[in-house]
C-alpha cells in the first residue's frame, strides 16, 4: 500500500502524469499542496467529529500514506501515564516500544536496525502527551511532505484533545446526571421522610392531647380511628370490649374462648410488630411484662400500611403508659388506704386520722361503721378484696378498705346497706358462703376500734350460728351482744355449766351431739320436722335423742322458765364454742 | 432545473464526494436525491453494492424506465480491474441517449475489494479525476458515496483531492483546489 500511495503522492507532487496546473494562476505544485491541505482539512473535520481516541488515531494513521512517501509504522495512546500500542494487535516492536517509552517531550527521529527512516510525532494535548505516531519511509520525505505529516499530527493532537474534552464533559455530564439523580432520590427520600415525620408528629400531637384531656380508652379509640380511618377496638386481656370507635361494631361483641385468647396473646407477645389475625391488626397493651389489654385495628381489606401500623403502636404505647400510671396510682392509693384503715381500727388520735383521711379525699368527720367481710369457699383472699372494692364503687359507698388476717375491713361512711353488698358479692363470686358483719356506729375516729371489735364479734357469732351466711349487724345481735362480751365470760360459762353441764359431759364421754341437738330443737321452736331436717337425722332419731336429753337433765321443756334458761344457755354455749377472734389472738 | 441534495442546491456538472456513516445515512441521502430526479423526469443511474439491487429498486419504487441500477459484478467492475474508460464511455453513451439531465450515484463500497489485493489507489484516484472531467461534459450530477466505516484516511484524503465538492456531516464543502486530469 505504501508504495502505491508513494507513487500517487509523487504524481501529485510532480503533477507530470495526468494532472494539469491551475487555470487560476496557481502552479501545479501549489495546487497539489493546497489540495493535500484541503484533504487534511476534511480529515481534520472527521477527526473532530469523533469522540473515540482510537478511531481518531486510526484515521490519522491510515491518512499518512496519502500525504507522501511515508506510512504509519506504529501508533500509541497514553493510558494511565504510559504510551500503549493502540490498536494492540499491531505487529510487536519491543525495541520501538522501548524507544517510545524513553522519548522526551520532543518529536524525534527513530533509528532501528532495518535502517529505514522513521520519525516519532508526539501528540500533545492540554495535559501533556496523549499519543504518538511513528511514521516510516524508505527515504526521508521532502520538507513539504514532512510539513503535511506535521500538520496531520497537529490536527490529530487537537482532535484527541477535543475528544478528551468531550469525554470529560460527557463524564461530567454523566456524573452531574448521576449526582442530580442521587439528589433527586435523596430529595424524594427526604420528602417521604418529612411527610412521614409530619404524620407521626400529628399522631403524637393527637394522642398526647387525648392523654392530657384524660379522654381514657374511648377517647384513644376515637383518636386512633380518626388517624387511621379504620375502626378500632380496645379489649381487656380476656377479650372483653372496653372501647370501640368507627363503624361496624358487632353486637353482641364476639369473645373467643379463654384458651384461644391466651394463644392469641402468646403469639402477639412473640412479635415486635402488631400481629395480623384475620381481619384485625393486634397490638398488645403491655407495660413491662404484664398484658393489660389489646388494641385492634379492624382492617378486613388489609389496607393498613406503615402509617397505620405506627399509629397503632403509638396508641398502644400511650395506652400502656396510661394504664400503668393508673395502676401505680391505684396501688399507692390502695396502700395508703390500707395503712390508714389499719391504724384506725387499732386506734389513733382524731386529728391525725382526719388529716390523713383528708389527704386521701375521704371525710372521716361523718359517722362511720366498720364492716368486715369474709367468704368461705373462695380460693384467693385477694379476689374477695378486689371484688369488695369494686362492689363498693358500684354501690357508690364512701369507704376506706383494707384486709387483715383473712377478712376485708371497710370503714363506711353513713349507714351501710349490707344486704346490697352481700348480693353483689354473692353474684360476682358465684357463692353465698360469706358473712358481712357491720360494727356499731362511730362518730369520731377514736371510736372505730370499738366498731371494728363489734364487727368482728358479729362476724364470728354469725359464722357459728345456725345460719352462718349473710349479713349481720352488731346493733341487731340482741342477746348475743351480752353473751359475747369478754368481761362476763366466767359468769356465762358458769351459767352454761349450770344448765347444760350434764349434756356437755355426756357428749364429751360418748362423742355424742346432745347439746347441739337440744340447741337446734329450741332454735326451731320445738318443731320436730324442722329440727330433724336441720340436723340431717331421722325424726325417730330426734325423738330418741330428746328422750335421752330429758332423762339426763330431767328438764321439763314445757315449763316456760326452764325453757328460757335452757335456750339462753344453748346460745351462750354457741358463743363460747365460737371462740371470738380477738381472744384467739 | 437545479437539483438539491440534503437541502443544498447542486449545480449541473456537480461531482460530489459524500462521506457517510453506514447504509442508513447513505439511503437517507441517496433515495430522496434519485426519487426527486425521477419525479422530475430525469434519468437516474445507481451503482449499488453487491446484493442490494432489489432493495435499491424497491426503495426507489422501481423498476422505472428512467432508472438503471447496477451491481459491481458483471457491471462496472470486471474481475479485479477497474476499467475507468469503459465505464465512463458507457455512462456517456447512456447520458447521450436519455436526452435529459442525468443523476448518477455510486456506493463506492465496491472499491474496497478492488483496492485490497494490491493497493490500487492510483487507479481509483485517476478514475475519480476522469469522472470529474466527464461530469463537466454532460448535464449530469454525479455523487460518489464513501462509507467512513469502510474506508480509512488514505481514501478520504485522496478522494477529497479528486472531487470539487465534498459533503460531510451535513456540510457541503467546495474544493477549488481539487486535482484535475489532463484528459
Amino acid at each position: 500500500m505504501t508504495a502505491e500511495i508513494g507513487s500517487l503522492t509523487k504524481r501529485n507532487h510532480g503533477l507530470g502524469e495526468g494532472m494539469v496546473g491551475d487555470a487560476g494562476g496557481l502552479d501545479s505544485w501549489a495546487r497539489a499542496q493546497l489540495s493535500n491541505l484541503y484533504g487534511l482539512f476534511v480529515l481534520s473535520m472527521m477527526m473532530f467529529d469523533s469522540r473515540d481516541s482510537a478511531k481518531i488515531l486510526a484515521l490519522a494513521a491510515t491518512s499518512v500514506s496519502s500525504l507522501g512517501p511515508c506510512a504509519s509504522d506504529m501508533t500509541y495512546l497514553m493510558v494511565d501515564g504510559e504510551l500503549v500500542r493502540t490498536p494492540s494487535d499491531q505487529p510487536a516492536g519491543p525495541e520501538l516500544d522501548r524507544i517510545v517509552s524513553e522519548l522526551d517531550d520532543h518529536d524525534s527521529a527513530v533509528t532501528l536496525a532495518d535502517g529505514k527512516w522513521r520519525w516519532a510525532f508526539l501528540l500533545r494535548g492540554l495535559s501533556g502527551v496523549t499519543g504518538c505516531l511513528i511514521v516510516v519511509a524508505l527515504q526521508e520525505p521532502t520538507v513539504d511532505e514532512f510539513f503535511l505529516l506535521k500538520t496531520l499530527c497537529q490536527q490529530t493532537s487537537a482532535a484527541l484533545a477535543n475528544a478528551a474534552l468531550h469525554r470529560r464533559e460527557y463524564e461530567q455530564r454523566v456524573e452531574l446526571r448521576r449526582s442530580n439523580d442521587e439528589r433527586a432520590t435523596v430529595n424524594a427520600q427526604l420528602t417521604k421522610t418529612v411527610s412521614r415525620l409530619r404524620q407521626q408528629q400529628q399522631v403524637h400531637d393527637v394522642l398526647t392531647q387525648v392523654t392530657a384531656l384524660g379522654a381514657g380508652e374511648p377517647g384513644l379509640a376515637h383518636a386512633l380511628c380518626d388517624l387511621t380511618g379504620l375502626p378500632v377496638a380496645i379489649e381487656d386481656r380476656f377479650g372483653n370490649l372496653r372501647a370501640w370507635a368507627g363503624a361496624g361494631r358487632p353486637d353482641p361483641y364476639p369473645k373467643m374462648s379463654a384458651r384461644r385468647q391466651e394463644d392469641l396473646l402468646r403469639r402477639a407477645a412473640r412479635l415486635t410488630r402488631p400481629l395480623r389475625e384475620r381481619d384485625r391488626l393486634i397490638s398488645l397493651v403491655k407495660p413491662h411484662h404484664e398484658v393489660l389489654g389489646v388494641v385492634a385495628l379492624i382492617d378486613p381489606d388489609k389496607t393498613a400500611r406503615d402509617h397505620e401500623i405506627f399509629t397503632l403502636e403509638y396508641g398502644t404505647t400511650v395506652l400502656a403508659l396510661e394504664l400503668a400510671h393508673q395502676r401505680n396510682l391505684a396501688e399507692v392509693e390502695l396502700r395508703l388506704h390500707r395503712d390508714l384503715v389499719d391504724d384506725l381500727v387499732l386506734g389513733t388520735d382524731n386529728e391525725s386520722a382526719y388529716a390523713r383521711a383528708d389527704a386521701l379525699g375521704h371525710d372521716l368527720r361523718a359517722p362511720h361503721h366498720v364492716v368486715v367481710v369474709q367468704w368461705h369457699g373462695v380460693q384467693a383472699d385477694q379476689a374477695v378484696s378486689d371484688l369488695t372494692a369494686r362492689a363498693m364503687a358500684e354501690l357508690e359507698w364512701k369507704a376506706l378498705c383494707s384486709r387483715r388476717s383473712g377478712v376485708v375491713v371497710m370503714l363506711v361512711q353513713g349507714e351501710p346497706d349490707g344486704a346490697a353488698l352481700f348480693d353483689v358479692m354473692a353474684r360476682e363470686l358465684g357463692a353465698d358462703t360469706g358473712v358481712i358483719a357491720i360494727g356499731g356506729r362511730s362518730v369520731t375516729p377514736d371510736e372505730l376500734p370499738r366498731s371494728f371489735t363489734e364487727a368482728m364479734r358479729t362476724l364470728r357469732i354469725r359464722q357459728t350460728s345456725h345460719a352462718p351466711n349473710g349479713v349481720a349487724s352488731f346493733d341487731q345481735l340482741g342477746l348475743y351482744r351480752i353473751l359475747g362480751t369478754g368481761n362476763s365470760r366466767a359468769d356465762v360459762e358458769a351459767f352454761v355449766r349450770e344448765w347444760l353441764g350434764g349434756l356437755i359431759d355426756y357428749d364429751d364421754s360418748r362423742a355424742a351431739d346432745m347439746v347441739h341437738t337440744l340447741s337446734q330443737f329450741l332454735e326451731c321452736g320445738g318443731n320436730y320436722d324442722r329440727t330433724a331436717t336441720a340436723l340431717f337425722i331421722h325424726r325417730s332419731t330426734l325423738r330418741y335423742r330428746l328422750g335421752r336429753i330429758r332423762k339426763i337433765t330431767g328438764f321439763d321443756l314445757g315449763d316456760v322458765e326452764t325453757r328460757l334458761n335452757v335456750h339462753v344457755a344453748t346460745r351462750a354455749w354457741q358463743v363460747l364454742q365460737g371462740q371470738p377472734w380477738e381472744e384467739r389472738r | 432545473m437545479i437539483a438539491t441534495f440534503d437541502g443544498v442546491s447542486l449545480d449541473v456538472h456537480a461531482h460530489l464526494c459524500v462521506f457517510h456513516h453506514g447504509h442508513a445515512e447513505r439511503d437517507s441521502l441517496l433515495v430522496p436525491f434519485l426519487r426527486d430526479g425521477l419525479r422530475r423526469g430525469e434519468a437516474c443511474r445507481y451503482f449499488a453494492p453487491e446484493g442490494e439491487l432489489d432493495d435499491a429498486l424497491s426503495s426507489l419504487d422501481g423498476p422505472d424506465p428512467l432508472l438503471v441500477v447496477h451491481e459491481p459484478k458483471g457491471g462496472h467492475l470486471r474481475g479485479d480491474t477497474l476499467d475507468s474508460d469503459a465505464m465512463l464511455a458507457d455512462l456517456d453513451d447512456w447520458a447521450a441517449r436519455t436526452g435529459t439531465i442525468c443523476r448518477v450515484a455510486g456506493d463506492m463500497g465496491w472499491v474496497e475489494g478492488f483496492l485490497q489485493p494490491g493497493g490500487k489507489m492510483d487507479a481509483l484516484f485517476q478514475h475519480e479525476l476522469n469522472a470529474e472531467m466527464w461530469a463537466r461534459t454532460r448535464p449530469v450530477y454525479v455523487l460518489c458515496f464513501y462509507d467512513l466505516g469502510v474506508f480509512g484516511g488514505d481514501v478520504v484524503v485522496a478522494m477529497v483531492k479528486a472531487h470539487s465538492q465534498i459533503w460531510m456531516g451535513g456540510v457541503l464543502i467546495q474544493n477549488p483546489y481539487h486535482q484535475r486530469t489532463s484528459v
